[in-house]
């Protein structure tokens, strides 16, 4: 195996805009939808699939400017937001038990995956910008 | 790392942004690593190096700090 400063294949800069429309759409939809459609459908697991995909393409989408210093930034967002995820995971159950509602976990896999995915947003683009100048 | 892209840029009377379009990075990188913010890849080292024709041990040097893990 060939260990070299890779970088990962990431969509063209319009996906961005895309997912960001995305985004704009399913929750304007799903608040629609939730005052004004009298449907009998849980839009909830519906909306967080759609803002995962969303979440998806706008972290695979490249930024205005992309070389080895935001790949750098990338890998180490990633990481904090991983082991933030983590984190969450070994010391939610003690907070759980804390408050009297038995040792368990308080959110599933999914919600999980949805922190960790929107936390590495949240921590890229603070890299990001405190980096740019 | 210290380093002395900001001597050779002077030399060269090239900006960040000139220097930045001949390596192929943004103007923020070449930025951070002349602020000792982000140390770059080899491959990046070895192209500043080039721009200012001067070995990269003259363009990149190590500090104690560099030494100790």
């Amino acid at each position: 195996m060939k260990i070299s400063p890779s970088r990962i294949v990431l969509l063209p800069h319009y996906f961005q805009k895309i997912a960001v429309a995305l985004f704009v759409v399913s929750i304007t939809l799903s608040i629609v939808l939730k005052n004004y459609v009298p449907i009998d459908v849980d839009i909830k697991p519906i909306l967080g699939n759609v803002l995962l995909i969303t979440a998806l393409i706008f972290i695979y989408s490249k930024g205005k400017v992309e070389d080895e210093m935001t790949m750098q930034l990338r890998y180490s967002a990633f990481l904090l937001a991983f082991q933030i995820g983590v984190m969450m995971c070994i010391v939610d159950p003690y907070i759980n038990w804390l408050m009297g509602d038995g040792f368990h976990l308080g959110y599933s896999a999914f919600d999980l995956v949805g922190m960790i995915v929107f936390n590495y947003i949240g921590i890229y683009s603070i890299y990001y910008f405190s980096e740019k100048e | 790392m210290k380093n002395q892209i900001k001597v050779g840029r002077a030399i060269l009377d090239l900006t960040q942004e000139d220097l930045a379009k001949k390596v192929g990075v943004s103007r923020q990188t070449i930025n951070s690593i002349e602020k000792g913010r982000y140390v770059p890849s080899t491959i990046l080292a070895l192209k500043i190096a080039t721009i200012f024709e001067k070995p990269v041990d003259e363009v990149f040097k190590l500090e104690e700090e560099d030494w100790e893990t």
